[in-house]
């Protein structure tokens, strides 16, 4: 009896968390198939004939969606390959070198977190304009990349601990170089951790709202914008083209979380010493 | 020609010293043995040579050239790690490759080379294999072969044996041996295992605390050992040590209330102050022997180790014939003639017997 309860009460769980979760995502990408007026009605149809006019409504109402969806990924896919290389790079350094000033970085590295965002942002600003930098690619690219740079550092610096020491100098006596070491031992060695890296720095860039609001105008506008701004048209929210936009936007975070999933394999690193 | 020259190194992390001055001459085809009790800086001193640690002070070199200040990779050395440190995403044949990979040798050059090491390690079959997929036996023989892979002018070995199982430990000893008679490449090899030291080394050399105790052939350490540290570290089981003084041209060592004769010594003034040094197997049985309570019998077929004490010292006596003890027998045993050693209590030094 004691172990039904457990049983059922685990699958309770598991229900509620996949119900919390995945209740918005159905709901935006169902109603993205319905027609506007069945969208709110109540109770829901679960049932229902799909149609693609919202989809097609987008093309017609916002053609420049699909060219700022390429300015996310672009943005996206940049901040990401920035983010990943440096904070691999980084957490080598923090793994295997000690120092004063290392510890004194890595400690700015993390009290910097603990600001809010914004109070960062606002001074950026001046800087950004003088710079030259205001809605161009280059200020998102380099905000979102340097707001995930401490903490993936700090994941990669513990994948790289993870690594057997023996394995550096064992490569070192082999003949590697500083960067031959890091090319073909450590890091094919922190692939796990690099991925895990990616998909938060690029998840984050292709969601990200408020640098994308306050640094871009027009020409590096994201989709998050453009989905707000069909949230906010004048001649009234349609709310089929608003739910057929984030289906959209939430097509390559699906596929990139997929496709890497594979990669995610565990134990790479069985086998490289006793046990 | 490739000697290793040890000359007064020094190691010094912060304000401990781990090694205070060791000087040695390694001969080219040598297979010498650092053998020492865990901390004794053997590792150390083998991972100074390797170019893994910088040294504090002294020299060290490799043929004609110091190599202080030279990186490892232009040692021409290769080192065998005690947890095998393969690569684990790359093939039994990656990394047998990698050093040639790394010196961008030729592709088919480097296959062949490869497949001969392979060959005399029997790895053939496991080329294509990952090391995670391989026993620990295999992996050992991969480590080795990744250093055999790139003909060192010295291989350096860091206690390769020590995560293996009593059996295979005994083999791999072997084999380690046959290639250094095939190969006759310079060996330095490190272990805190003293029959492994004996068995394998041409020369060996012990360390303690940081300094060479005693450098010489297994046979030289075993019957002439400097110390009483050598002659307690080689051997095994070890050798017994009772404290003893010299009386009235007897050696003579307290049992209880009584003082037992252990030998007679005409020609030596009396003097106290002394341990008396036993091999397990130098011991006979004598009606005026040394009073053994007897705790253990352990039979081992070709002999009974008898394991016991003397006023709470520990003894262990190793006999060739099938005596019969009982636990809690007095066994009265003596040094055979001439099988005893003797040391100043103090400093340890070995002492002339006659």
């Amino acid at each position: 009896m004691r172990k039904f309860i457990g049983r059922f009460g685990k699958a309770l769980a598991v229900g509620l968390i996949s119900v919390w979760s995945l209740f918005p995502i159905a709901y935006v990408v169902l109603n993205a198939f319905k027609q506007h007026r069945d969208i709110f009605v109540f109770p829901p149809d679960v049932i229902f004939t799909p149609t693609f006019d919202n989809f097609i409504s987008i093309a017609e109402v916002y053609p420049q969606f699909f060219g700022y969806m390429l300015n996310s990924l672009l943005i996206s896919v940049s901040a990401t390959l920035v983010c990943v290389v440096a904070s691999a790079l980084a957490g080598y350094v923090y793994s295997r070198f000690r120092g004063k000033a290392l510890a004194a970085s890595a400690f700015y590295l993390v009290a910097i977190r603990l600001l809010p965002p914004l109070v960062i942002t606002i001074p950026l600003f001046p800087w950004v304009n003088i710079l030259g930098l205001a809605d161009t690619y280059w200020v998102l690219i380099a905000l979102y990349a340097a707001f995930w740079l401490p903490l993936n550092v700090l994941i990669m610096k513990e994948f790289i601990d993870q690594i057997p020491r023996s394995l550096d100098e064992s490569a070192i006596i082999d003949g590697a170089s500083e960067w031959q070491l890091l090319r073909h031992i450590i890091l094919p060695l922190s692939a796990q951790g690099m991925v895990a890296c990616a998909v938060f720095v690029f998840v984050f860039s292709w969601n990200e709202y408020v640098y994308a609001f306050i640094f871009t105008i027009q020409n590096a506008k994201t989709t998050p914008l453009v989905l707000a701004e069909i949230m906010d048209s004048v001649t009234g929210t349609n709310y089929g083209v608003l739910f057929a936009a984030a289906t959209i936007q939430l097509i390559p975070v699906v596929l990139l979380v997929l496709v890497l999933q594979r990669q995610l394999v565990a134990g790479l690193t069985a086998g490289a010493v006793k046990g | 020609m490739v000697e290793v020259g040890i000359s007064n190194v020094i190691k010094k992390y912060g304000a401990v010293d781990a090694i205070k001055g060791i000087s040695a001459s390694i001969k080219d085809g040598e297979f010498v043995v650092l053998v020492g009790p865990s901390g004794c800086g053997k590792s150390t001193l083998l991972r100074m040579i390797a170019g893994l640690e910088e040294i504090s002070g002294g020299t060290i070199s490799i043929g004609s050239k110091v190599v202080n200040d030279m990186p490892p990779k232009q040692r021409n050395i290769a080192m065998v790690f005690q947890n095998y440190a393969l690569y684990p995403h790359m093939t039994v044949a990656q990394n047998m490759g990698f050093a040639l990979r790394l010196a961008r040798a030729n592709k088919a050059e480097m296959d062949k080379r490869v497949r001969e090491v392979a060959e005399i390690l029997g790895l053939t079959e496991y080329l294509d294999r990952f090391p995670r997929a391989l026993s620990g036996g295999q992996r050992q023989r991969v480590a080795m072969g990744r250093a055999i892979v790139r003909d060192p002018a010295v291989f350096l070995f860091d206690e390769p044996l020590s995560n293996l199982d009593a059996k295979l430990r005994t083999e791999m000893r072997t084999e380690i041996k046959a290639l250094h008679l095939r190969l006759k490449a310079t060996m330095i090899y490190v272990t805190h295992d003293q029959i492994e030291a004996m068995t394998m080394a041409d020369r060996i050399i012990v360390m303690h605390d940081g300094l060479v105790e005693q450098i010489g052939t297994p046979l030289e350490l075993y019957d002439e050992p400097v110390n009483k540290f050598v002659a307690g570290f080689l051997g095994s089981p070890p050798m017994n040590f009772l404290p003893a003084r010299i009386s009235g041209g007897k050696l003579l060592t307290d049992a209880g209330s009584d003082s037992v004769c252990i030998a007679e010594m005409p020609d030596q003034e009396d003097r106290d102050g002394l341990d008396v040094g036993i091999r397990p197997d130098k011991f006979e049985i004598a009606d005026d022997g040394i009073p053994m309570r007897v705790n253990v019998v352990e039979p081992t077929g070709a002999e009974i180790q008898v394991v016991g004490d003397v006023d709470g010292r520990n003894m262990v006596v190793v006999f060739r014939d099938r005596l019969v003890f009982n636990h809690g027998d007095i066994a009265r045993v003596r040094p055979v003639q001439n099988g005893f050693y003797l040391f100043d209590a103090k400093t340890g030094d070995r002492l002339p017997v006659a």
